[in-house]
């Protein structure tokens, strides 16, 4: 393959000109931690998309078959009341995904805007970020049963107690990647280049912020899905009734010792998710950083 | 015939606050202090001093970068000071910067193309197919090959860099284009060829060149007209063969002998400064010169010198132009 490369030495076969098939092989077996991590990723979201499908009712109860081991009928066996702990889990994805998601997207398009308003145009900056800075000092934690307590448990109540105290992190991070681009010569010939103020934005400043936003994001989604499990754990998340990976493990801790597949299960699929998650943000940084993409052949800087 | 720039009066200060919260008051950098000079199409004037004299402040306050404290910066006729919101980013057409970094400017998400095209879709200047030739004319005129057009930038060498920086600023045809050492950064080599092409482009275009440069032997290849910056202010200005065959100002002549002959037997008896710049913060009374000039006396730490005219076109600051001429007018270099 580098062969390939050389032989075409104006660089242009980088960028195009190649089948998208082939280049996804040849960056898959470049980078195996973005292929196993998204793998995972896109298998566990598949797995919550279709679990209507996959799995059966998570609520029906069999008390005779209780607290029995994975076998070849209950693949994960069965938890205290007899229900199954892989209809359970897939269904479980349901929310711990969904609230992931919904908490890194809202944390990212709020974290953005306050960011770019106190950054960019540095409106009230000062007064923007000692606020965030207030709420930053609120523990996620304490919101979250506050306003449960306050207005009864919801996946919107869930979704905003998690995203109100991550979302100054995200605008502080994003205020700071601003305030260095903007000093940049790049930015200052776009202005004088007649650039308006959201080509300058969208074109120049953000594409420049997207590697730290990005990773703040998936950081962001992995601790709303811990934070969602800690919840639902102490009660305080999603209700008894409705499978969550939290208040499986919640039930599941009690029988540790004697039927570990009902903690163990739920705890195995978060983990996964949170370090494929992870994964994914570390390998998006790097390929996100244009001075770490590979040079045509012949043209280093 | 209006003048493509027109600088009055133009002052800059910068204030820094001091100690904790601003509680021991503002220390005031007096940047750029009564700058006025003109530049005619088709012409080059340079401005040339120490780093930190604020010549890089009026490039930036003539493309906008920066806005003056007080003063003119008029664009074929127009107070480009005056302009804000929509008009001043159409007007930003007309006055364009190539830029010292060839690395730093240039977005490096952004292809060659892309790049240049840049302003063309700002200024809504034709459209998609104009641009595409527009684009290609532009790469022949700055002599860039065309299987360049979507390279990224980190895949060119310093020297195309600035090529596709200086098409980006010819791309909206301006009037004038402001180049903030624009040859500093290139190897030598590359640096002549470049000077050349500016002098082609200009040629063809009639762009007029604010050229600022600490490197005179640049400057004198390059430029028609010279101004000499000491501390914000201009000490000596005029055409560049006037003002390098017989500098007036003190200052001017130790810049000049401090150029390397080129043969020992050109080597003049050099008249170097002592001492270290004041700080802007805390500018000398009278002259500013006064503390590093040969000739101080009296006048020169109680008066400022006014910029007079010593012959056509050439004017310095200096309270002893005519006994100073004396002594060291007629140098050859």
């Amino acid at each position: 393959m580098a062969i390939t490369v050389s032989s075409d030495s104006t660089g242009r076969g980088l960028a195009r000109g190649r089948s998208l098939a082939a280049r996804t092989v040849r960056f898959v077996a470049h980078r195996p931690v973005l292929a196993v991590s998204s793998g995972i990723l896109l298998l566990f979201v598949a797995v919550a998309l279709l679990s209507p499908w996959l799995a059966g009712d998570p609520g029906t109860l069999n008390p005779p078959r209780r607290l029995k081991p994975p076998s070849a009928t209950q693949w994960f066996g069965t938890d205290h009341v007899g229900r199954s702990v892989f209809d359970r889990t897939l269904w479980g994805a349901r929310i711990s995904l969904g609230v992931g998601f919904a908490v890194a997207i809202t944390t990212t398009v709020v974290g953005v805007l306050v960011g770019i308003v106190a950054g960019y145009f540095r409106l009230a900056d000062t007064v923007i970020m000692r606020a965030m800075d207030a709420v930053m000092a609120i523990p996620a934690i304490l919101l979250a049963i506050a306003l449960v307590a306050l207005v009864g448990s919801s996946p919107l109540v869930i979704v905003t107690a998690i995203s109100v105290p991550e979302i100054p992190r995200m605008a502080r991070m994003v205020r700071a990647s601003v305030l260095v681009l903007r000093e940049q010569a790049y930015v200052e010939a776009a202005i004088t280049c007649g650039g308006r103020v959201h080509s300058i934005l969208l074109r120049h400043i953000l594409p420049g912020a997207a590697g730290p936003i990005l990773v703040q994001a998936t950081y962001v989604f992995a601790s709303a899905m811990i934070l969602e499990a800690i919840l639902s754990f102490l009660g305080a998340g999603t209700p008894p009734n409705v499978p969550s990976w939290g208040n499986m493990m919640a039930e599941g801790r009690q029988y540790l010792q004697l039927a570990p597949w009902i903690l163990g299960f739920p705890a195995l699929g978060l983990a996964l998710v949170v370090l494929s998650v992870n994964l994914l943000g570390d390998v998006w940084r790097d390929m996100l950083d244009p001075s770490l993409a590979p040079s045509a052949a012949g043209v280093t800087r | 015939m209006t003048p493509a720039l027109e600088v009055a009066h133009l002052s800059k200060t910068f204030a820094a606050r001091r100690g904790p919260f601003g509680l021991l008051g503002r220390r005031v950098v007096r940047a750029v202090e009564d700058v006025s000079f003109t530049v005619e199409a088709s012409r080059t004037l340079a401005l040339v001093g120490e780093s930190g004299c604020g010549k890089t402040t009026i490039g930036r306050m003539v493309v906008r970068l920066a806005i003056p404290n007080a003063g003119s910066i008029t664009v074929e006729g127009e107070d480009f000071t005056r302009l804000s919101g929509e008009a001043l980013r159409r007007k930003r057409q007309r006055v364009q910067m190539v830029f010292q970094d060839p690395f730093a400017c240039l977005n490096a998400r952004m292809t060659a193309e892309a790049i240049v095209a840049e302003p063309l879709v700002n200024f809504g200047l034709g459209d998609a197919a104009t641009r595409r030739r527009r684009v290609r004319q532009l790469f022949d005129q700055v002599g860039l090959p065309q299987t360049f057009l979507d390279r990224l930038p980190h895949h060119m060498s310093g020297g195309q860099r600035q090529r596709l920086g200086i098409a980006r600023a010819l791309a909206a045809k301006p009037a004038v284009i402001v180049a903030d050492e624009a040859v500093a950064a290139l190897d030598v080599s590359i640096r002549s060829q470049i000077l050349n092409l500016l002098k082609d482009l200009q040629r063809e275009t009639g762009v007029a060149y604010l050229f600022i440069s600490h490197d005179l032997s640049v400057v004198r290849y390059l430029a028609d007209e010279i101004a000499v910056m000491y501390l914000g202010r201009i000490v000596e200005k005029g055409p560049v063969r006037s003002v390098f065959d017989t500098p007036a100002h003190p200052y001017t002549q130790a810049l000049i002998g401090a150029i390397p002959a080129s043969h020992p037997r050109e080597r003049r008896r050099r008249a170097l400064l002592d001492g270290e710049v004041p700080s802007a913060a805390a500018l000398p009374i009278g002259c500013p010169f006064r503390t590093r000039c040969p000739l101080a006396t009296d006048i020169c730490s109680r008066e400022p010198p006014p910029l007079v005219t010593v012959r056509h076109g050439h004017a310095a600051a200096c309270h002893h132009i005519h006994a100073n001429e004396m002594t060291t007018g007629g140098t050859t270099t």
